[in-house]
């Protein structure tokens, strides 16, 4: 080969080069990857749930799966249980976000001001955010022991009645709520004490020229400013509470009877127990358009900007 | 320059060789007296042989079971000896018990290769045994035959097999016993108190009916010395925990007919359903009456038993030594006995007897219930055992194979079955004959105990009336996730004991029907030894 069709070969390759890695193009190599693991990780499980959701697939049977049209939507209506766990998911969510975001802004409050030890209060207040939730769950399980556990010893020591905690279908939920109080109460009083240490000091300051209570600055100032911090707290608590699984699963596994059962416990029950794979898609997906539905609601019921009268 | 350099180089080459000399083995010399032409003379020559190829050199086998200690200890425990026999290395994989089945149909469904062997439940084997190698061939080899015939022939005949092959090898019998501790029931001032509270004389339970009153005696009291009150009762309640074996231990009694010398018919011998029409059982008038006694012996167990599992039974009976009684599988005697885990009391004091009967039994085919001289036992073999299979995806079957006939041994399994926390429990008829292997291992303060425990376990095995777990495709959903739950809810209250039964029948019915109930019966029928 000459020196001039090569010469020419590696003119036509620098221009293949710059042709490929185009500034109009280039952005787009950028872009595909992503785009691609959305589309692998992210979409494409949801398109096939839901068209699993339309079949009828029963491993236990052995038998090929079948299209079942609407058979698994139909039968999800009637089904008590899954209402019954619907509703056990959202007395957890709102009892349990709705005393999160109380507590956790009375901490935030309390914590929100020059006192010593303050950065060590704070360390200690979000360690339990940091624990895993199968490790939380152990440990509350251990201490709600009705005999060998620490609260009711301490009961016992006031000569106040034990409690029967989570073996007790009366108490079981309550139990459960107060373990995710724990471990989430942090959660709310480190975003709603950023919020409170984020407010102009001039209203407060003015408000405190009038002689304005602390009460009253708490109530005609810092709620209607902290509002939209609080709202957002409260969406993503309350998403979450919506999914919760770990915690109970681990202390008391659904039960006693089914007292403790959420939603996302019985879809993984008929999924990954019972094996029935298009109706274990299609309660999935009733939750997740219930979860769309109320995170709709909360969007618009719930203030996202500052409102003062 | 150049002196330094090969100074350097000379010290490196000296270093690489005492390390080489210490990282390889020394060869072994061999004298050989070798023959050359011309006049004999002898010639010494070194030579170092080739390491004998063993049979699976490079390969390894990935076993997955629950987590230990039980169950996954024995193998991690036996895994480096049968690597230096074999040259094979073995992986295991621990999953949590109630994700076991989940984790391996998912990977069996999806067509993943995730592992050689499993060690599971023998009570999953049907819904796997698509998926599993049949192991006929190997165990009638008389090159791999894992001396079968010194297996019990429930182990052997019921749990290994499906469908006449046999799937799998047993690695644990799994029965239930009573177990009791011995020195209250020998007790002078015990036996006065109970036969004057009761009219009759102190023994340890042969019927349900004894069982409720000596755990009722011995509820409320400090018998243990400890200054708190002690307890005559306790087993596992809670849901997803198992109770459902504890629950068939109290309704069986009550509901089976023992079978005739041709085996179960349609009125004999069964337990779960009518083998005729695949209708459910658990809604007779014998249920509700084992679910009356079962519910009643809460309140002769510590409070909050209705949130226990297994581990608290454990750690309640020889660990606090302040629990009478209680039902439970073989690895607890070897608990019993095992200073690390039992309170010293415990220790050579922990009885066993079989599990009570009842004097009542009810016949389903004329609907009444017949009362006997002597108590009906139904013993159950519950969950029947841990069993190690081979999966059709593995690729080296044979490999996989001979790691569970390693632990299958005779001599490996005798190890293992007379330490607690294995989790395994007597198979072979060599484990029940020699007591020896158990007073070695437990010492002679408990040759006793060890006695009543082989003795006991022996009487259940070779009952013509043993019963089988249900072991039919979409049992987790029978079990865990219909009776377990209702049976659950009862227990808390949340549901009547006739409604918590009625509700399990109709939704036994819905699920035969979904599945088919032909097919279903084919499987229950065969499970039962009927076809």
């Amino acid at each position: 080969m000459s020196t001039s069709a090569l010469q020419i070969r590696g003119a036509s390759f620098s221009a293949w080069l710059g042709r490929v890695f185009s500034e109009r193009r280039a952005k787009y190599y950028f872009v595909v990857p992503t785009l691609l693991y959305l589309l692998l990780i992210g979409i494409f499980p949801l398109i096939f749930s839901f068209g699993l959701s339309f079949l009828n697939w029963d491993v236990a049977a052995q038998r090929p799966m079948s299209f079942a049209a609407l058979a698994n939507y139909a039968e999800l209506m009637g089904d008590d249980r899954f209402w019954r766990t619907l509703l056990n998911t959202m007395i957890f969510a709102v009892v349990a976000v709705t005393l999160e975001i109380v507590f956790g802004f009375g901490l935030a409050l309390l914590l929100n001001r020059e006192i010593r030890g303050q950065t060590v209060f704070r360390v200690l207040l979000v360690l339990p955010m940091m624990a895993t939730p199968v490790a939380v769950g152990y440990i509350w399980r251990m201490l709600y022991h009705v005999t060998n556990g620490p609260i009711n010893h301490i009961l016992r020591v006031l000569h106040l009645p034990m409690g029967t905690w989570l073996s007790d279908g009366s108490t079981s939920l309550m139990s459960v709520i107060i373990t995710d109080i724990w471990q989430w109460t942090p959660f709310a009083f480190i975003i709603l004490l950023a919020g409170l240490q984020s407010l102009p000091r001039e209203p407060f300051e003015a408000a405190k020229v009038d002689g304005a209570s602390s009460l009253q600055s708490l109530y005609y100032l810092t709620l209607p400013m902290i509002r939209p911090i609080l709202s957002i707290v409260f969406l993503l608590r309350m998403v979450e509470a919506i999914k919760i699984f770990d915690i109970i699963y681990v202390m008391t596994a659904g039960g006693p009877g089914i007292s403790t059962e959420t939603s996302t416990m019985y879809a993984k029950l008929v999924s990954l127990t019972q094996f029935r794979l298009g109706y274990g898609a299609a309660i999935a997906y009733v939750l997740l358009i219930l979860s769309i539905i109320v995170f709709i609601i909360l969007t618009r019921v719930l203030p996202t900007e500052v409102e003062m009268e | 320059m150049l002196k330094k350099a090969s100074l350097f180089m000379t010290i490196m080459f000296g270093l690489s060789l005492v390390l080489a000399a210490c990282a390889a083995p020394a060869p072994v010399t061999v004298r050989e007296t070798v023959e050359v032409p011309g006049p004999e003379r002898t010639v010494i020559v070194e030579v170092t042989p080739a390491p004998e190829a063993k049979m699976c050199d490079g390969v390894t086998v990935v076993a997955v079971t629950q987590p230990g200690p039980y169950i996954a200890g024995p193998l991690f425990d036996h895994a480096d000896e049968w690597t230096e026999l074999t040259g094979g290395q073995v992986e295991v994989l621990e999953v949590p018990y109630g994700d076991l089945y989940t984790q391996i149909m998912t990977s069996f469904t999806t067509g993943v290769h995730a592992y050689d062997i499993l060690v599971v439940g023998a009570t999953w084997l049907p819904d796997f045994t698509p998926y599993l190698v049949p192991l006929d061939d190997y165990i009638a080899d008389p090159d791999t035959d894992p001396d079968w015939e010194d297996v019990l022939p429930a182990f052997r005949e019921i749990i290994a097999k499906w469908e006449g092959k046999y799937y799998a090898l047993t690695l644990d019998g799994d029965t239930h016993s009573l177990f009791y501790r011995r020195h209250l029931f020998e007790d002078a001032t015990n036996q006065a108190n109970f036969k004057a509270q009761y009219g009759y004389d102190l023994q340890v339970p042969e019927t349900m009916d004894q069982l409720r009153d000596v755990a009722e005696f011995f509820t409320g009291w400090d018998w243990s010395g400890d200054g708190q009150d002690d307890y005559g009762w306790a087993q596992p309640m809670a849901r997803g925990e198992q109770a459902h074996w504890w629950f068939w231990d109290f309704v069986a009694p009550y509901c089976v007919i023992p079978p005739g010398p041709e085996g179960p018919d349609q009125y004999r011998g069964q337990l779960y359903f009518d083998p005729e029409t695949m209708e459910p059982l658990v809604n007779e008038p014998c249920m509700l009456k084992g679910l009356e006694l079962y519910k009643e012996m809460t309140a002769f167990g510590p409070p909050g038993m209705e949130a226990w599992n297994v581990g608290e039974i454990r750690s309640g009976f020889p660990g606090t030594g302040n629990i009478a009684m209680t039902i439970e599988w073989g690895t607890f005697p070897g608990m019993c006995e095992d200073p690390a885990m039992a309170d010293p009391t415990a220790i050579g004091d922990c009885g066993t007897a079989p599990r009570p009967g009842s004097l009542e039994v009810w016949d389903r085919e004329n609907q009444t219930w017949l009362t006997l001289d002597e108590p009906n036992t139904a013993p159950l073999l519950n969950f029947g055992g841990w069993v190690g299979a081979v999966t059709q995806t593995s690729e080296n079957p044979d490999c996989a194979y001979d790691f569970i006939k390693f632990l299958n041994s005779p001599e490996i399994s005798a190890q293992d079955v007379v330490i607690g926390d294995t989790g395994f429990n007597v198979y072979r008829y060599s484990h029940v004959r020699d007591l020896t292997i158990w007073v070695d291992a437990w010492g002679a303060v408990a040759e006793q105990d060890a006695r009543e425990y082989l003795d006991a376990v022996r009487a259940d095995l070779e009952n013509p009336n043993v019963l089988i777990d249900l072991r039919i495709p979409g049992k987790p959903e029978y079990i865990d996730s219909v009776l377990d739950l209702h049976v659950s809810s009862a227990i808390a209250g949340e549901e009547d004991l006739t409604e918590a039964l009625q509700t399990t029948y109709d939704e036994w019915e819905e699920i035969t029907e979904r599945l088919g109930r032909e097919d279903q019966k084919a499987f229950y029928r065969a499970m039962m030894g009927m076809d």
